[in-house]
Order: C-alpha cells, then structure tokens, then sequence
C-alpha cells in the first residue's frame, strides 16, 4: 500500500510542479520525518487519492525544508538554487493545497512550520514537529470524515 | 505630495500593523534577534505600495471592514520584506535601502528562516483568520511568491540570453513585478465585497500599471545616473539581465554583435561602451513609448470605473507610476 500510496504522491507532485524550475524530487523513504508520515497514513486510512494527496503536500514541505536546510554549507554557486527551489516549492505546497481544498491541512500545519523555521532561525532545529504537525491533522481529518461518512 | 498623502492613507496606521505581526505572536520573545532583525528591516523604510494597492482595491467594494484591510495590507508588505530578505541572498546583495542586508549581519542561514517565518506566519494568520470563501487571501501569498520564484527562475535562465523575445521579457517581468502589484488590488476589493468583474478589471489595472513600472525601471537602468540609481548605469547588463531597452537595440545591426559579445567576463569599458550606444539609439525612446501604451491602457481601464469615486485613486497611481513620484 505504502509504495503505491507513495508513488500516486509523487505523481500528483510531478503534475503541479512547473518544469521550468528543474526541480528533481529525490525522496528518502527511511528520513524519519517521511516514514514517520507514511505510518500515520496507513494507521488513519482516508479515501485513496485523499491520503495520496495529503502525502502530496507533506512531502513538498519536507523537499523545501531540506532545500533550504542545505544553504547553511552551500556554495556560492548553488546558494541560490538552494533558496529559489526552497522558496518555489513553500509556494507550490500553499498551492495544491488550496487547489486541493485542503484549508484544515493549511491552517492545522501552519503554526507547526512557522514554529521550525523560528527554530531554525536560532540555530536549533527541531524538524520534528512536522510529523506533530501531520498527526495533529490526521485526527482532525479522521474525525470529520468519520462525522460525515 | 507622496503618493500615501495623496491616497489620504495613513502610513503609520499601516507600519503600526506590520509590526504587530510579529509584536503579537506568542511564540517570538520580543528581544530576540528575529524580532529585532524584522522590525529594523520593516523601520529601514520602503513605499509601501503593495500595502496602499491593497487599500486601494478595497475602496472598490461595498463593505470595507478596516480591520480585515489593514491586516491584508500589512500582510503584503510583510510578504514582500520577506522575499526582499531571500533577493538579496540570491543577489548577493550585501545592502538594503542602504544598509547592511539582513544575511550580511545574522549570517544566511538564519536569514533564510526569517524569510520563511514570515511567510510561514502571513499563512498561519490568513488561515486562522479567512474563511474557505475567502480563498483570495492566499492570493497574496502562494501567488505572490510561486510568480516571483518563476520570475527568478526565467531571469536566471535567460541570463546574457540574446534570443530572448520580447513576450518571454514581458513574462518575467509580470512574474517578478507586476502580478503581486495586480494580486493586491484585486484582494483588496474582493476583501471589501466587490464583484469579481470589478476585481477582475482592478487586476488587469495593477497588472499593466506594474508592467510599466518595471519596464520604467529597465529604461532608467540606461538613462539614470549612477547617483539616481545608487549603482553604475547598466548593471543589468552587466549582470546578464536581457531587458526591452537591450531586445530594442538588438534590432540595430551594427549595434547587434557588440551586445552579443557581452557575457559574465567582459571588460566593464566595453560594457559602458555599449551602454552608451544603446543610450544614444532609438532604443529608449520606443522602450519610453510602450512603457506609456501600458499606462495608456492602464487609464483606460480607470476610466470604465468612473463610477465609484476611488476611480481618482487609480489616476493617482498612473500619475505617480506615470513618472512624477519616481
């Protein structure tokens, strides 16, 4: 389930991302914050391309974060792809998301992202609080769904 | 008079909800190094134009409620200081508005989390505060910044690119200017209740106001003066952008082969050299001519919206971006 779950993603993905950026996603399966997400889907199980597209939108945060992540030992070279693709892919995550009419997943991760780019900022990460941010979402979503069949 | 005073909207009014932004979000001390690196960019200054565009758009509708307008207005500002934060890394810009940029003082990295703080907390208060139907919100956000970074991307692709057309040039420049511009007037007055039409026309209005603004800006590039433009004349040549003055002059056969030859490792005499063949063709003067075709079509626009008395605010904004408040 998790493969094909995964693979529908990254197609959704690949579908909204504008080839003129030349972003590649390249997704590491064991990155906590990634596995971490997967088994909260599996364990909270929503209409297929709903939870095909929720890993959609996570995934997009998670490849800004790691892209922005990297500018702290880039090079001058590739410093400024490191921010634009990073910038780009905030943008395109907002943007499928309203697309999508995702709004709770928008306003349930909101403070969670604005809470690690704060830490961030002050030189202690704490990245993790993406996957609280998504398991705080999952039960909302779980909720409303079993509330309306 | 300033185009604040001649829009009869307070400045201070603006400036004092930007600063709440982050004056009342809990999870920032307020001594902290974010807090006081924002609030210094936020006091460097600035025109404030996207804030104004969005107050002005909401004289467009039936209902504006001050408190929702403010906030937006606020949030375009704080938009655009953010992305201002990341240009400037990407430039390798070591000042704004004649200070040290923000990257040279608390180092990149954590300049680039401020910028994506403030991104990350317009979207936790647009999300906290719009209902689903208000979905434009966003507009200033996800649009905002998704044109901008293609904008960026085109510019860094088309860089010394001579065989770039004119409609790839215009392209760019709406991405990096003119939408944000067109977005804020639009969100304004569907925040204050107006008809999409209405909003619709307001967004083409913004979008060819800022198109003209931009293409003003490539035009001065060549007619300013170093101490105008607090740079040399020619910079964006000499930093590969391919702008409408430098698409013009192409035209000209003689003049032709000497820009194709301008690349990263060029002589900066031959770069002024250039720069002042360019400056003494027809190339500013047609470049001059569709700039004021958009401001033309821009009035006319305006003069559809002869019904509503913010009309006049509009013919302020040609007058200003017309070239007097420049």
């Amino acid at each position: 389930m998790t493969t094909g779950l995964l693979q529908d993603a990254i197609n959704l993905f690949h579908a909204e991302l504008s080839p003129e950026t030349g972003i590649r996603a390249g997704l590491d399966t064991t990155d906590p914050l990634l596995s971490g997400a997967l088994k909260l889907l599996e364990d909270y199980p929503l209409p297929p391309l709903r939870s095909a597209r929720i890993l959609a939108l996570y995934f997009t945060i998670v490849l800004a974060m790691e892209r922005h992540h990297a500018c702290h030992e880039a090079a001058p070279d590739s410093l400024t792809r490191q921010v634009l693709d990073g910038d780009y892919l905030y943008s395109l995550y907002l943007q499928m998301a309203l697309k999508w009419k995702e709004y709770d997943f928008v306003s349930v991760l909101a403070p969670y992202i604005k809470k690690i780019q704060l830490k961030r900022a002050e030189g202690r990460p704490q990245d993790d609080l993406l996957l609280q941010g998504i398991a705080c979402f999952m039960e909302l979503a779980r909720r409303k769904f079993d509330e309306t069949g | 008079m300033k185009l604040d005073e001649a829009l009869q909207i307070s400045l201070h009014s603006i400036n004092r909800e930007i600063n709440n932004i982050v004056r009342q979000d809990k999870d920032v001390p307020r001594s902290s190094l974010l807090a006081e690196s924002i609030s210094g960019l936020i006091a460097s200054g600035g025109k404030r134009l996207r804030p104004l565009m969005v107050v002005v758009g909401s004289r467009f509708g039936p209902s504006p409620d001050q408190r929702k307008i403010w906030r937006l207005a606020a949030a375009a500002e704080f938009i655009h200081a953010a992305s201002l934060i990341h240009d400037d890394i990407i430039d390798g810009s070591p000042l704004r508005r004649g200070k040290p940029a923000m990257h040279t003082t608390v180092g990149v990295n954590a300049a680039v989390h401020i910028g994506n703080y403030m991104f990350a907390r317009v979207i936790e208060l647009v999300s906290a505060y719009s209902a689903e139907r208000e979905k434009y919100a966003y507009d200033l956000t996800f649009i905002a910044i998704t044109r901008l970074c293609i904008g960026e991307y085109q510019q860094l692709s088309h860089a010394f690119d001579y065989g770039m057309t004119v409609d790839q040039y215009l392209e760019k420049s709406r991405n990096k200017t003119s939408l944000l511009m067109a977005a804020c007037l639009r969100t304004g007055a569907l925040a204050a209740g107006a008809s999409g039409e209405i909003a619709g026309r307001l967004y083409e209005f913004g979008d060819k106001l800022g198109l003209s603004f931009q293409i003003r800006d490539d035009l001065l590039d060549f007619t300013g003066s170093e101490e105008e433009l607090g740079k040399p004349a020619g910079s964006d040549l000499r930093n590969g952008q391919v702008t409408l003055p430098v698409l013009y002059a192409l035209e000209d056969p003689a003049l032709a082969p000497r820009i194709r030859s301008i690349g990263p490792d060029t002589a900066p005499q031959e770069i002024a050299s250039v720069v002042a063949a360019i400056k003494a063709g027809d190339a500013p003067e047609r470049t001059e001519a569709f700039s004021r075709r958009l401001l033309n079509e821009a009035r006319g626009i305006a003069a559809e919206l002869s019904g509503f008395p913010a009309q006049r605010d509009l013919l302020t904004l040609l007058e200003y971006f017309g070239g007097r408040g420049r």
